[in-house]
């Protein structure tokens, strides 16, 4: 049996009602003694290109799928079915087996003591990241963007790589009694080109990404890579050492993405990351923790930077959250439904997905404001060295620029750098207006994985934040030279 | 996105395996005690197949059928039935269990030069006709705006079956069995003041079809074990010590995790972990010392520098704006060359016990053991038939060129972009006597690295940043002394294997070590482990974790 579709051109998954019928499909299959709890059905369609050496590279299409089926006896779960397999059959053996596997286990006492209805304790925002123009563009990017990228990067004499990438997703919580729970779907998109000169001593990147495909800029994203490719000659090495950094929203966005980790309130609790009070734990509350000019929050309603209403498996909602006012932290993530409960607080997701508050300063005006600074374009590499003040290290990549007396003085060869965000959002000079950072390449490391909330792969969920211009920023070495 | 179910981190690193129980427990079921009839049933008697091998090759006929008929000059299908079972146990209970039963395959084919990939889920011939039809047409699209060509590495044929051989089938255990093992293992290192073990069996069960319009068709069964089973010691509850995994990634069944020492190495190895963690603690001056890393942190280390700056696609520039290139490139200058010091000799094979272990590639090529690193000199590259064309065509000019792809072509699942990758390297110990013991003997000030190899490198793998290990301990006097906070390495990769490595440790220092690693826009993972010996390095950089 296949993957049904409405209309494989314009909806490449599954719709609710789709999802709706596959969950009534298996509760009709299952035994009148087993209650089944949950069916989490999630259905996510790609599109995606990549490109290197002025040409395609290969292609990557397809679905993914993932059912999972939460059966139990009275009381909450006890035996779960994770399958990517619709096929009646396959459906019909996955309930039998958990069903005798549940006839052979006794009654037990839950770890949690919640039963499922209580973890939906909130109403769950209305969100709208759908976008037909992005499902549009799945048929069209092949035939009329790509060409143009390559062929703008071509007449430039520079060799041209990079990523287009397109997805949509549907997703539902199926309850007992047949309805849904929780229904969701998304389109999401992004657009990176990476442009190399001949000798392959200057790479230039650039990147946007969006939910509605329609307000990515290509022409924009190969002109800002090919600015980085091209401006200040070959680059040569300068001194690391602490420096004034101009950082772009991409780059700003690669340090922030360890945030998530940083406000698991259980963990703070005990002392493990740089919210806690001490190492014996506690936390910051009520405590600055970054320049005043910062407000931090996620919701899921922001058009921009939403994301799924609920944490999906935990079948949870995911409320709005202000994380930290005028700089002071104002609320920690408890994302375990039973640490909430034993707080007396509400669940919340973590920040995975965020809006950090920016300024006015364009990029150009902070390069004239610095006499002596450095631009980066964009890090990678970027990893956790110690969770317990978020120092990070990772290396500049896609650009970097010494800045001299308010220009652009010459390209520098890549830099490690040794900071935490902790540090350099206490030294800001300049902010600039946010915007969605585009990540590119950028794969899950152990930390983020522990806090990645269900979201693995591509693509990574939306993160606004603003260029900014801060002193003494710590770059430890050259990269390919310590 | 929801993939964790086949994408878990599976590493040498259990921090994060420690954190990622809790996290995923809602994917897995509540705890709860194991009663004589569930104990009674092995997973078979839970997971019924139903999809024949047959069928999965009827279905790979049909794409590459449908692949040439819509024009493909050539066409190559992975298609794949896989179970896994993963269980974690205490006190006689499983606390997890996941069964995950799937179905996947991937078409890539080449048209006038031009590559596409379609992959899916749906055990239909008439959707796996369509996905094959959708890639020609754009592949087709592609190569209007791909104007080189692409020449694939000639390879002979391939028909037939392989099965991973194996002694007992896992799933064919019952589950009380193996939850007493797991169970006896941790109460061997429960017996430990401070012990602590992370303990999980994880058993995978793949039957992946290969074809291609060469005419290739086979058919593997291909069988892993991802158990592990780290020891350490801990206090308040929070793990300081880890030593490396007593199990690691490897192909094979239930004999895996079966050895009859299994539970005293436990014990001993928790008891090494405590004894660690009685010491006193300090940070080091930062400064160049001379550092002593165990087999596990050695092979973790070349993997994440070496290995992975070896892989052909990255070095020709294919990974550019993902995951980097290669400090090792060209070829045609880098093959013969010294890159590492003529200690290090390695050799790449895919042969058993390794984890990724096969008859045929994911190209259909036969993997062949062949050497990486000959006394320091670079002998070849890891290849797949896409890479080797052009390799071939670099390096002409060197005596003895490279042979053809080494069979290194892997998509970890079956819809997975197929890439070259590293899957496993062998460093050859020393022929001489050297111990652990001995490797440190000399050592005035220095360290002791156990269970390292988490490396941040840069784009070119040219440098890194040790983040954590398991343990580092100083040495004084030739004699661990004190266990190091807040410090890390900082290396290039080219000083650190080509003129800081000053010895090698004998056979008896030798640990396997399997660990996962990203590759590929979207990202994919895919398992890399190494065999190697403990080793000496002088004049390594110590940086403080601080700003």
């Amino acid at each position: 049996m296949s993957l049904p579709r409405e209309s494989e051109m314009e909806r490449p998954v599954m719709t609710r009602e789709q999802l709706l019928s596959l969950g009534q499909r298996l509760l009709a299959m299952s035994s009148a003694d087993i209650d089944i709890v949950n069916i989490t059905v999630s259905h996510t369609a790609n599109i995606i290109t990549r490109l290197a050496h002025n040409r395609v590279l290969t292609s990557d299409d397809g679905e993914r799928l993932t059912i999972q089926i939460e059966t139990m006896v009275g009381g909450p779960p006890v035996y779960t079915v994770i399958t990517n397999q619709w096929d009646d059959r396959v459906l019909a053996a996955g309930l039998r087996q958990c069903e005798a596997l549940l006839r052979a286990s006794p009654s037990y006492k839950p770890d949690s003591g919640m039963k499922h209805e209580e973890y939906v304790q909130d109403a769950v925002a209305p969100v709208q990241l759908w976008h037909d123009t992005t499902i549009g563009a799945m048929q069209t990017t092949r035939e009329t963007v790509i060409p143009a990228i390559l062929d703008i990067v071509r007449q430039q004499k520079l060799h041209a790589a990079g990523f287009v990438g397109l997805m949509a997703r549907s997703e539902a919580v199926i309850r007992k009694d047949g309805s849904i729970l929780l229904y969701h779907d998304e389109t999401d998109s992004e657009l990176t080109v990476t442009a190399v000169s001949q000798d392959g001593k200057n790479i230039g990147w650039g990147g946007q990404a969006a939910r509605d495909w329609s307000q990515i800029k290509p022409a924009e994203v190969t002109q800002h890579a090919m600015t980085m490719a091209t401006l200040g000659g070959t680059p040569v090495a300068v001194e690391p050492g602490k420096r004034t950094a101009i950082l772009t929203p991409a780059a700003v966005a690669q340090l922030l993405r360890y945030f998530a980790g940083q406000w698991h309130a259980l963990n703070t609790n005990q002392g493990q990351t740089a919210l806690s009070k001490s190492r014996m734990g506690g936390n910051k509350l009520r405590q600055r923790i970054m320049d005043q000019r910062f407000t931090m929050s996620s919701d899921p309603t922001d058009p921009a930077g939403g994301y799924r209403p609920y944490v999906i498996w935990e079948g949870v909602a995911s409320p709005a959250m202000t994380w930290v006012e005028h700089g002071v932290l104002t609320n920690l993530a408890f994302n375990m439904p039973w640490y909430a409960m034993e707080r007396g607080t509400r669940y919340a997701a973590l920040p995975n997905s965020f809006r950090l508050s920016g300024g006015t300063t364009s990029i150009e005006e902070m390069i004239a404001q610095c006499p002596d600074g450095i631009l980066v374009n964009r890090f990678s590499d970027v990893d956790l060295l110690d969770e317990h003040t978020c120092l990070l290290t990772g290396v500049t990549q896609g650009g970097c620029f010494l800045v001299r007396d308010g220009k652009v003085s010459k390209a520098i060869k890549n830099l490690r750098f040794m900071t935490s965000p902790f540090f350099f959002l206490n030294n800001v000079e300049a902010l600039g207006v946010t915007e969605r950072a585009a990540f590119g390449y950028t794969p899950l490391t152990q930390p983020e994985y522990m806090t990645s909330d269900g979201f693995y792969e591509w693509p990574r969920q939306p993160v606004i934040v603003p260029p900014m211009m801060v002193r003494d920023f710590n770059f430890s070495a050259v990269a390919d030279a310590v | 996105m929801f993939r964790s179910t086949r994408r878990e981190f599976l590493t040498t690193a259990s921090f994060a395996l420690a954190g990622s129980v809790g996290r995923a427990r809602r994917l897995w079921a509540a705890p709860r005690p194991l009663t004589p009839a569930m104990a009674r049933l092995p997973a078979s008697a839970l997971h019924e197949t139903t999809l024949t091998p047959e069928m999965l090759r009827t279905f790979a006929t049909h794409a590459i059928d449908a692949a040439r008929s819509a024009g493909a000059q050539y066409a190559d299908v992975r298609v794949a039935e896989q179970v896994q079972l993963r269980l974690n146990a205490d006190g006689g209970m499983i606390v997890n269990f996941r069964l995950t039963p799937q179905f996947m395959y991937g078409i890539r084919v080449l048209v006038d030069g031009a590559w596409a990939f379609v992959h899916g889920v749906t055990p239909s011939a008439d959707r796996i006709v369509t996905a094959a039809h959708n890639a020609v047409a754009t592949a087709r699209v592609s190569s209007r705006v791909s104007p080189d060509r692409i020449e694939l590495m000639s390879t002979p044929v391939v028909t037939g079956t392989w099965e991973t051989p194996v002694r007992l089938d896992p799933f064919s255990v019952p589950l009380g069995d193996q939850a007493a093992l797991l169970t006896a293992c941790l109460e061997a290192a429960g017996q430990v003041r401070n012990g602590t073990l992370d303990a999980t069996f994880e058993w995978k069960r793949e039957t992946r079809v290969f074809a291609s319009s060469e005419g290739s068709l086979v058919t593997q069964i291909l069988r892993t074990s991802q158990s592990e089973l780290t020891p350490g010691a801990s206090i308040y509850g929070l793990s300081a010590i880890t030593l490396p995994s007593l199990l690691t990634g490897m192909s094979g069944g239930y004999e895996c995790v079966t050895r009859s020492t299994l539970q005293d190495e436990t014990k001993r190895a928790a008891e090494e972990a405590a004894w660690y963690m009685s010491l006193p603690r300090r940070s080091l001056d930062v400064g160049r010392y001379p550092v002593v890393f165990d087999g596990a942190t050695v092979g973790g280390s070349l993997n994440r520098t070496i290995g992975r700056a070896l892989e052909l696609d990255r070095v020709l520039g294919d990974d550019v704006g993902a995951g980097g290139v290669s400090y090792l490139a060209p070829p045609s200058e880098m093959l013969g060359s010294a890159i590492a010091s003529p200690l290090l000799t390695v050799t790449a094979n895919r042969n058993m016990p390794n984890v990724g272990a096969v008859k045929w590639d994911d190209e259909g090529v036969q993997p062949r053991e062949f050497p990486l690193i000959t006394q320091g000199q670079l002998a070849n590259y890891i290849t797949s038939r896409t890479t080797a064309s052009e390799l071939a065509a670099l390096s002409g000019a060197h005596a003895g060129a490279p042979a053809p792809s080494t069979g290194c072509a892997i998509a970890q699942d079956a819809d997975d972009a197929v890439l070259a990758r590293v899957s496993h390297v062998a460093v050859a110990p020393s022929a001489k006597p050297a111990s652990l013991e001995d490797l440190c003997h000399g050592i005035t000030r220095g360290l002791l690295i156990r269970r390292g190899g988490y490396i941040a490198v840069d784009q070119k793998f040219a440098s890194g940043v040790m983040l954590f290990a398991g343990a580092i301990l100083e040495i004084e006097n030739g004699k661990i002394v004190r266990r190091i906070q807040g410090n890390a390495l900082q290396f290039t990769t080219s000083r650190l294997w080509r003129h800081s490595l000053a010895a090698l440790g004998d056979a008896t220092t030798v640990w396997t070590s399997a660990t996962q690693y990203w590759k590929g826009q979207p990202e994919t993972l895919g398992w890399a482990s190494a065999t190697a010996p403990a080793a000496l390095f002088k004049d390594v950089d110590v940086i403080a974790k601080r700003i």
